[in-house]
Parts: C-alpha cells; structure tokens; sequence
C-alpha cells in the first residue's frame, strides 16, 4: 500500500519536473507529430473566463509538440453568435486546419458547419456543452452543467436546512446556463419546503444582474438562497445581497472562480462557489484530439476507428467534474490566481 | 433681354473617369482590393481559394441582403435599427410554426408577415405619429426580439424538418440560391435605383422631405413603404439563416444592426439622408465580411477585431464629414 | 487729408480662376459712417467683404485703417483688429442661451480661458434690452430676427472698430428691421465704420449716409443717399431704368381658370374670387393675413374646411399635393431654402424634381431625357449655372430660384401661384423672373402672385386682392387710380374713402 502510494509520489513528482521542463521553448517530440493547426472556436470570447481553458491547450499543446498560442489559435464572436461560430468553423476548414475544438454558442446553429468539417476530415470535440446531433462530433467534454446544478442545489439546501425561497440568476437561450439551471430546479424540487422563484436573465450583464438581484430581494423579503449560473450573475448577487444589508441572511451560491467571486467569498458574502475544471477540460481535449489525429484508439484496428464507421473513439461525452469553493479552501485559489 | 445669353451648361459625364474616381464606391472598392491583397499574401494564396470564397457567399449573403432595405432608408433620411431584431423574430415565427406542425409554405409565410409586420408598424410610428425613426426602431427592436424570445420560451427551437433545413442548401449553378437571388437584386436594384421613378423619388424625399411633398411626392407612403420592404427583406433573410443554422435562437443577430448600418455608411450612404447605393453598401458589407475572415485565416485574435472594425467605421465617418463638408461650402 | 477713423480700399483686385471676382476697386468709408454697399449678385460685394475681414486674400491693391495697411491673413486675424462680419446665415449654437452665444463669440477674440458670465458690456445689454428678451433663452426659442441681434450683440460684445452686415433684414419683420435701425444708429454714434449690404432699396434710402455701386467686379460709383432715388440707383447697379423694370400688363383675360366660391380653410375664411387664363393676380396682406394658407390649401398641402372650388368650369376638391398637380396647379413656395431646392441634389435633378412621373416611360426615366429637359429649361431662364451635375447650392439665390421656377414650367401647369418670387434676389434676377411670369401670362396660364412688396405688386398685376386677417378684404384693378391707397387700406383692413370724404 505504501510502495503503491511512494510509486505515485515519485511518477507525480517526474511528471511535474516534465511539466517545469517543457515550461520553455523546449517541448518534447511525441512519436506523431501534428503538421498544422488545432484551432479553438468560442463564442462572448472578450471575456476573462477562457484563460484558464487556453492555458490547459497551451500546456497539453506544448507537451505534444502541437503548436497553440491563444494569440493566433483562438476564434469566436465577440458575442453570442451561433452563426458567426459557423461561419468561422467554416472558414477553418478551407484553411485547412487539422483538428477544430469548440465551445458551442448554442445547440443548432453550428451543426452544419461542423458535419462539413467532418466530412473534410477534420476532427470536432466540443468542451463545456455538447449539441444536438451526436454524428456530427466526436465527443463533448466538461463538467457535467447538469451536476453543478445538482452539487450546488444540494449544497444550498443543506444550509437552508430545506425551507426557503430560491432565486436563480441564469441566461436563458445560453444551453449551458439552461442545463446548470435545470439541474438547480429539479434539485431544489426534491426538497418540499423550498420555493423557486421563476428564472432571471442576466443578460451576462454585471449591472443589469445587479439591478435584477435587487428587485428580486425588495419582492421577496422571505428570499433566503441566491444562485449565479456563472461568474457574473454570482458577483451579482453578492453585491445586490451586501446593498441590501443581507449579508449572512441569504445564501449566495455562484459559478467558477473569477477575482470578484474568490474576494466575495472570503468576505463572507458568497458562500460558495461551483466551478468547473476549465484547465483540465481543454488539457484533455487537446489530448483527446492529438489520440484521434495519431491514430491512437484502436479498437477495431488502425485507421478505422472512427465516427464515419460509427466507432467512435473517445467517449461521447466525458464528465470532468467540478470543485466547490467555499471559505474553507478559497485562499487555495485565490492563491493560485495570483500565481498566474 | 439686354443681357448676353450665357452658353448653355454642358451636359453631365463629360468626364466619366473623374466622376466614377470621384465616387464613394470606388474607394470602398480599392480599399477592399487592398485588403483582399494583403490577405491573400498574408494567408499564403488561402484566401482566393474558391473555398473559402464561397464560405462567405454561404454564410453572409442574407445578411448582405438586409443592408439593400437599410440603404433605402438611409437615403430616404431614417434609420431601421429593428433589422437584426426582425430577423430573429421572423427566424423565431417560422420555426416555431414549423414544430407545432404548420405545413412549410405556411411557416415561412407565417415568418414574412411577423417581419413587416414589425416594419409596418416602424412606418405607422413614424409617418403617422412622426416619431423620429431612430427612436421608433429602437422600440421596435426591443419589441421584436422580446417577441423571439416569448415565441422560443428564450431557448433556441430546433429539431426542424428536413425539407426546411434542405431550404437553404439548394444551389443554383453551384452556388447558393440566396447568393443568386442577392446578385441579381444588386444589379438590378443599383440600375433602378437612379432610374425607376418611384426608387428615384426616394432621394428627393430624404433630401428634403418637405420640398418633396411640395412637388407631388408621397413623402409619407415612400417612407412607410421603405420600412415594410426594410422588414420583409430581413424576414427573408431571418428565415433562411434559421434554415441553415438548423433552429432559430431567440439571441440570434443581436447588436448586428449596427454593422448593417456601418457598412451602408462605409459604401457611402449619408446619415443626413439623400445619397448612398446599393452596391455602396454591399462592398461596405464585404468590407465587415473580409475583415472577419481575414482574422480567422491569418489568426488574429478576436480581442481585435472591433478594433480593426471601428477604424474602418471612423474612416468612413470622416470621410462622409469631409464629403457633406466640401459639398456645403 | 484725415485718415483717422477712415477704412480705405485702394486698386484692390482679385481672381478666382477665369474670373475677375474684383477689378480695380478703390473707395473710403468715413468714420461713423453707414456706408451702403449694392450690386447685382456677382459684382463682387462679398468678395470684398471677405477681403476686409481676410476670409479670402487679395490678388493686389491694399486696404487701409487710420491711414495704415490692414494685413489681414486669417478671420481671427481681423477679428482682433475689431473687423466683424455678421452674415445671413447665422453661427449661433440653439441650445445655448443668449448670455452663453454672446460670450461664446468673445471668448473666440480674446481667447479667455474663462467665461466672464455676468460682465457683458453696456451696449451688449442696451441691445438685449431693446429685443426685451431674457439673457437665458435658448436661442431656439427666440425668433429668426432676434437670432440676427443676438449674433449683432455678439459681434459687437469684441472690441468692434468695423461692423459689416451681409443682408441683415432679410428674414426679419418690419418691427425688428426698426430695433436693428436703431442698433446700427446707437453704433454709428459710437464712431463704427458699418457697412450694409441690402437687396432692398428702400432700406438704403432709410439707413444709409453713402452708397457705393458695384458692378461685374468694378467700381461704379459712390454718392450720398440724398443725391440718389431708387431710379437712379437701379440704374447703377445694371444699367437698366426703372420703367424697364416690370413689363407691360396683360390686355385680353381669357375664359374662367378658377372660381373660389366661400373658401374656407385654416387662416383664412369665405375667400371668393375668380381667376381667368392670362391673367396676373396679385395678393397683397400682411404676414399672416391668409395668403399663403390659401395658396397651400388650394395646393392640396392641407385640407380646407368649407366651400367649392371650379377649375375650368369643373368641381375641384384636392385630396393632395399631386391631386392638384395633375389638376394642372403649380405653386413655388415662399421658403426657396426649406421648401424649395434640394440644396444636396444636382442642378437637373432640381430642374425635374416636379416632372419624374411625366419624364418617366413605363417608370423608367432617361438620363438623356433629364438632360435634355433640364438644359432646354435653364437655356429659357438664362440661368448662369455651370455643368447640370454641379449641386444647386453652388448658384446664386436668383439663379436657385430660376431652376425652382424653371421646375414649375417643366410641369407646365394651367395654373401657377408664385409666393414671394423675388425673395432674396438681386436686381437682375428679378427683372428677368418678372418677365417670365409675364411671358407666360401671354401664353395663357393663369397666374397668382403673392409678394410683400408692394411696387412689385403693382408692377406685375392685372388684378389686386388685398387679404385681411384670413378674408378678402379688396378687389382693385390695376387701372385704378387710386390703387396704391386701395391697396394700403386693403391690408390693413378699412374701408377705402377718397380724399375730400369725411371719415364717419
């Protein structure tokens, strides 16, 4: 057992040597080298949340020798256009890269861009939501938005001791922010005594969230949980929740693990926050995407392992999990962001 | 008369290659072969690949149709800022009817009359209340994107059938029946525009709408007109980009209006109303279309890419200032 | 000989490509003087003005102040020397109140990093006393003359030495014109130099101590008002007599064009009268006294709320505008500049603007056609215009209001009402304008004429109705002998008695 456990301390530590190693210009040269381009499409891609995911393909990239700087491989609508994400999707493949990673603006609207892309030949893995056709991509990665509704809405409850009026700040339309708040409401279901009050859109709006939160405490004296869907709905709850002088009277649960959300939560004014593997996600989709490309699942034998034959190699969808940040453990990160 | 008769003024287009250097479009026209060149030496030869052209005629050919309805406008001195809206409201209605069983023909019909509806109440507000149009269209925008969201419950409806879907990947000539239909619609609207009377009206109305009225011209009925074909055209292309991204969003264009409107101003077409052109405004919009391809097929980052955009927007705005400038001296 | 005080333009020339804009000029305006300066349009008068206050520099020759030569490179330039020039069209910012436009002209001369709100100068609110008018106005509330005094009030708020008005009275009622009367005295008193330019004579005679004639960029002459008459002066400026001025009147009027049978409407009421073919009639009224509305409504422009229109002997109910275009009605608007051109558009799109729908075939129009339509019109009016795609706003005012009329006989309408056909135009414009309309009376189209000038009235009509408070007040042949006291009575509503009669 102890042998067991010294093994994985020394493969631990030889990997984090690898890992400062290739931290330079260095990088290893795997046996399959990638000649061209593995490109990331999101989408609202101004905002600070991608950084965590980019450094994750940066890091996988550079240990499999593939080329990725979030200057130059890194695409997406400064909105939330599905169809500017299509008409970029597109535009790579006449480029020619030679494998597509992205995050889905919404469940349709790229779906004939990416089955063009499949029949080029060029791989699609989507991270943080799948879409609504399977055949066109290979497979999806990220933390389960179902499950953080389900870990953040068993979380709350347990505070609340199972009685309380619930207001959940969201956006609707986005299927992420659909599938966390459903996972909310189903959860929060199970318990009798506990209300949901109907969705408020955020717009991904910091003021309009703010202003929203508020009228929604002045309606509701009895409001006793407040849900973020991400980062900038949390952030709005918390300073609505501290306006209106009820810090410690109402839960505030948010999402992921912005500056704001960390600072709020070591204050006290956020409980907790749910957030997903952002760096482990796209790590492990630049990996999943270099094993497809190499050839490297062979269940059926080389080169045919595929979805064309509907085998598909890597799972359709693979959960990566979440982290809850509480009090207890939130210098952890606040102490990792300022590594950065 | 005791006065000597002064020579009679020569006809216009004595000089037919100092008009045309001198006009709006020529310019967005070497600006755009000076970008197009850059990009294909910056891309390595990727950009004239006829893949990647047609990409662009796949994907933004309806959008390019929006701006012909905004143009009109703009000449005629009012501003549709609902388009994007409309769009996605039309885009909303028909797939909406499509999966509550309505039969196609009836959907896409369903999708047009959500459009000029909205439009025919743009011309109401403004020819009969005489809001001003850039109020007026901002209501409207809100009021139309907040009907796409009631109608899709604020999720994107998908799971249409596939002889919609199959709507928007018909070709003709081995092109996309919607870049046809925008083809001929540029070339015929460009000649009708300063020929047709009713189109060439519309000049006379923006430039001064109540001289306008002063020699016959139905001022009120061209404006509310102008609004219902800016609406139509924008359900058009609504519906058959719901048709190609295979369900309609309810956020669906949200803030492209504003492109719209930039590339009629690039092409030329004046905030102060009475002048622009169709092919203006297209090469306007190809401008928008070829910067965003530019910054996928040489990598640039997305953080840019309103950069790039908004110089482009105060070049052409300093430009229209020293055109409308020159012109009042 | 006393310099001081003495603005002298000496063999001041100037060239603008092929045209010789001044040739040779050379006068004196004397201290405290208020020195009129008249000219048809392109005699060069503004050209000078923009020599004095160096918009535009001089090809040759000198300006003298107080015996020493003005070099003057730029307007600021002169406005620190006390040169200031209030042209027609005005500077103002509207949503800025008075106080605020005054100062923002000042603040430009001495360059104040300041606003010294509350200090104006004792003639700046000796001004603003006279317009009675509250220094916090916006100055889009006020009306378009007391807009003309504040940018007076402001120009002479900087140190002010010369003082030149382009046109000042042009948009200004009768009781303004006399504030500004009284304004440009109080500065004469001063010891400023003010130079006026006017197109009407009469305000000469009644302001001014000198006058100098200008004429195709030459010197002609100058003289003290008292020496001069309208004849004379007219005479100067084109070489013509007055009596030449408006062409003989119509002899045989032709069938009924027009019957107005208790005609009632907005701003004006029970109107009847009639109309023959080639025939002029003329409308004489004060502002406001129902001329022009009934004109618009006959027009189609809004509607009428009672009685019966004929024309040519049919019942006649305009829905619209073009309702009444295709009844073979014409109107030329009094506003040339809001309701008239369309200052963007070319020369021929202009000349056409009333006619499309008749140039069209099968709703296609030729640019040949526009062309031709165009060329033939301008070629009748003898209009000065350069190539028919430069931009109307590059003509003058007379040569606008040519192309605007020229519009009209395009539609070739049975009848044309003219609403202030001379407004703002110089002296040969309007000689030729009278003898169109004439012409075209001849030809037999029926003609309305409305015009706040009184000799203009008498000089073209066959036929007078004076309008009072919204009614006819005054039927008067242009036989008459006592006309000229008919029409006066007319417009101001009483009855006509002749000389001798007692007044009950």
């Amino acid at each position: 057992m102890q042998r067991k456990s010294l093994a994985v301390l020394v493969l631990g530590l030889a990997m984090g040597l690898c890992g400062v190693m290739t931290g330079g210009a260095q990088t290893r040269t795997p046996a399959f080298a990638i000649n061209g381009e593995i490109a990331y499409v999101a989408y609202y891609t101004t905002v600070p949340y991608w950084n965590d995911g980019l450094r994750g393909m940066e890091a996988a990239a550079a240990e499999l020798g593939i080329k990725f700087d979030r200057t130059k491989n890194f695409y997406g609508p400064t909105d939330g256009s599905g169809s500017e994400q299509a008409r970029i999707i597109d535009e790579l493949v006449a480029k020619g890269v030679k494998g597509i990673v992205v995050s889905p603006a919404d469940n349709n609207s790229i779906l004939s861009a990416c089955e063009n892309a499949m029949k080029h030949g060029i791989p699609i893995i989507t991270v943080i939501s799948g879409m609504s056709n399977p055949s066109t991509y290979y497979g999806e990665l990220g933390a389960s938005n179902f499950n953080v509704g389900v870990t953040g809405g068993n979380y709350a409850a347990k505070l609340v001791n199972g009685k309380g009026k619930v207001g959940i700040l969201t956006i609707p339309g986005v299927p992420v922010h659909d599938q966390r708040a459903q996972g909310y409401v189903q959860t929060l279901a199970k318990y009798p005594g506990i209300k949901v009050l109907p969705l408020v859109n955020t717009d991904a709006d910091p003021a309009k969230g703010q202003e929203r939160a508020a009228a929604l405490i002045q309606a509701n004296p009895d409001l006793n949980v407040l849900i973020g869907t991400d980062s900038v709905g949390g952030a709005a709850a918390a300073r609505a929740v501290k306006e209106a002088g009820k810090v410690g009277k109402i839960v505030v649960i948010g999402m992921d693990r912005d500056k704001d959300l960390l600072g709020y939560i070591k204050d006290g004014i956020v409980t907790a926050s749910v957030a997903s593997k952002s760096f482990s996600t796209k790590w492990m989709a630049m990996h999943y995407m270099y094993w497809i490309l190499a050839d490297k699942m062979q269940d059926i034998g080389p080169g045919i392992t595929d979805v064309a034959n509907k085998i598909p190699p890597i799972p359709l969808v693979s959960d990566t999990g979440t982290m809850v940040i509480d009090k207890s453990n939130v210098d952890l990160f606040i102490k990792a962001l300022s590594k950065k | 008369m005791k006065e000597p008769q002064s020579s009679p003024p020569k006809a216009a287009g004595d000089s037919p290659l100092r008009s045309l250097l001198a006009r709006r479009e020529m310019i967005v026209l070497l600006l755009l072969l000076l970008i197009a060149v850059t990009l294909q030496v910056a891309s390595n030869g990727l950009f004239l690949q006829s893949r990647n052209l047609s990409v662009m005629a796949d994907r933004k050919a309806p959008e390019a149709l929006v701006t012909i309805g905004i143009t009109f406008l703009l000449i005629a001195n009012q501003f549709d800022l609902s388009v994007a809206s409309v769009m996605a409201f039309s885009g909303a209605t028909t797939a909406w009817m499509l999966v509550n069983g309505f039969p196609m023909v009836v959907s896409i019909l369903g999708g047009l009359a959500a459009g000029v509806l909205i439009g025919c109440l743009n011309g109401f507000l403004v020819t009969r209340l005489q809001i001003p149009s850039f109020i007026t269209t901002l209501g409207t925008m809100y009021i139309a994107r907040s009907g796409a969201q009631v109608i899709t419950h604020g999720r994107p409806i998908g799971g249409l059938p596939e002889d919609f879907i199959a709507l928007g990947k018909i070709q003709v000539f081995g092109l996309p029946w919607y870049f046809i239909l925008l083809v001929v619609c540029v070339l015929v609207l460009t000649f009708l525009l300063k020929k047709q009377k009713s189109l060439y009206k519309i000049f006379f109305v923006g430039n001064n709408a109540k001289a306008a009225s002063m020699v016959g011209i139905r001022n009120m009925r061209i404006t509310w007109n102008l609004f219902m074909v800016s609406a139509f055209i924008a359900a058009i292309a609504g519906i058959i980009l719901t048709s190609k991204s295979y369900s309609a969003s309810p956020i669906a264009f949200e803030r492209m209006e504003m492109r719209y409107i930039a590339a009629c101003v690039i092409g030329g077409a004046s905030i102060s109303g009475g002048q622009g052109s169709i092919i203006g405004s297209i090469l306007g919009f190809l401008l928008i279309v070829l910067i965003g391809n530019g910054m996928t097929l040489i990598g640039i980052s997305p953080y840019w890419e309103n950069v790039i955009f908004g110089s482009i927007l105060a070049i052409a705005a300093i430009a229209d200032a020293y055109s409308t400038g020159r012109r009042r001296e | 000989m006393e310099t001081d005080g003495v603005l002298s333009i000496r063999n001041v020339s100037k060239r603008f490509g092929g045209t010789q804009a001044l040739d040779d000029v050379s006068f004196d305006v004397q201290k405290g003087e208020i020195h009129a300066l008249l000219g048809e349009n392109g005699a060069g008068k503004s050209t000078l003005i923009k020599i004095i206050s160096g918009v535009v520099q001089k090809d040759r020759g000198s300006v003298f102040l107080d015996g020493r030569e003005l070099k003057v490179r730029n307007a600021q330039q002169s406005r620190e020397l006390g040169i200031n020039v209030v042209y027609q069209e005005l500077s103002l910012i509207p949503d800025l109140s008075v106080a605020e436009n005054i100062f923002a002209s000042s603040v430009n001369m001495n360059s104040m990093k300041f606003m010294r709100i509350g200090n104006l100068g004792s003639d700046v609110m000796s001004i603003v006393e006279m317009l009675d008018i509250d220094l916090r106005t916006p100055v889009r509330n006020l009306g378009i003359g007391a807009q003309q005094m504040v940018e007076i009030a402001g120009a002479i708020s900087r140190k002010c030495r010369i003082l030149i008005l382009d046109e000042p009275t042009a948009s200004l009622t009768n009781e303004e014109v006399k504030i500004l009367y009284r304004i440009i005295r109080m500065l004469k008193d001063q010891g400023v130099i003010i130079i006026f330019i006017s197109h009407k004579l009469s305000e000469v005679f009644d302001i001014a101590d000198r006058a100098t004639v200008m004429k195709d960029g030459r010197y002609v002459a100058t003289d003290r008002v008292g020496n001069l008459d309208e004849n004379s002066l007219i005479k100067l400026m084109t070489g013509r007599d007055l009596h030449d001025m408006y062409p003989p009147k119509g002899d045989s009027p032709g069938a009924f064009a027009l019957e107005v049978g208790d005609y009632s409407g907005s701003g004006f009421r029970s109107v009847n009268f009639s109309l023959r073919e080639g025939e002029i009639l003329g409308m004489a009224g004060l502002t406001g006294a129902g001329r022009t509305e009934f004109c618009t409504t006959l027009f189609g422009v809004q509607p009428s709320t009672g009685g019966s229109l004929r024309l040519f002997g049919k019942d006649f109910a305009p829905r619209d505008v073009l309702a009444a275009m295709r009844a073979g009605i014409g109107y030329l608007p009094e506003d040339r500049k809001q309701t008239g051109v369309f200052m963007q558009m070319d020369i021929k799109e202009n000349t056409v603007a009333a006619t499309i729908d008749g140039i069209a075939r099968h709703g296609i129009l030729s640019a040949a056609k526009i062309n031709e339509c165009a060329r033939e019109m301008i070629g009748k009016l003898s209009a000065k215009t350069g190539l028919l795609r430069d931009r109307i706003l590059s003509l003058s005012g007379g040569n606008q209001q040519k192309i605007v009329l020229g519009r009209w006989l395009l539609a070739n309408p049975r009848i044309l009402i003219v609403d202030e056909p001379t407004r703002g135009i110089d002296v040969g414009a309007k000689f030729e304008i009278y003898q169109i309309l004439r012409n075209l009376a001849r030809s037999g189209m029926a003609i309305i004429l409305i015009s706040s000038e009184l000799p203009e009235i008498i000089g073209m009509s066959d036929r007078i109705l004076t309008f009072y408070k919204g009614k006819v007040s005054m039927e008067i042949d242009c036989h008459d002998p006592f006309l000229e006291e008919k029409i006066g009575c007319g417009i101001m509503g009483s009855s006509f008695r002749k000389s001798g009669e007692a007044e009950a």
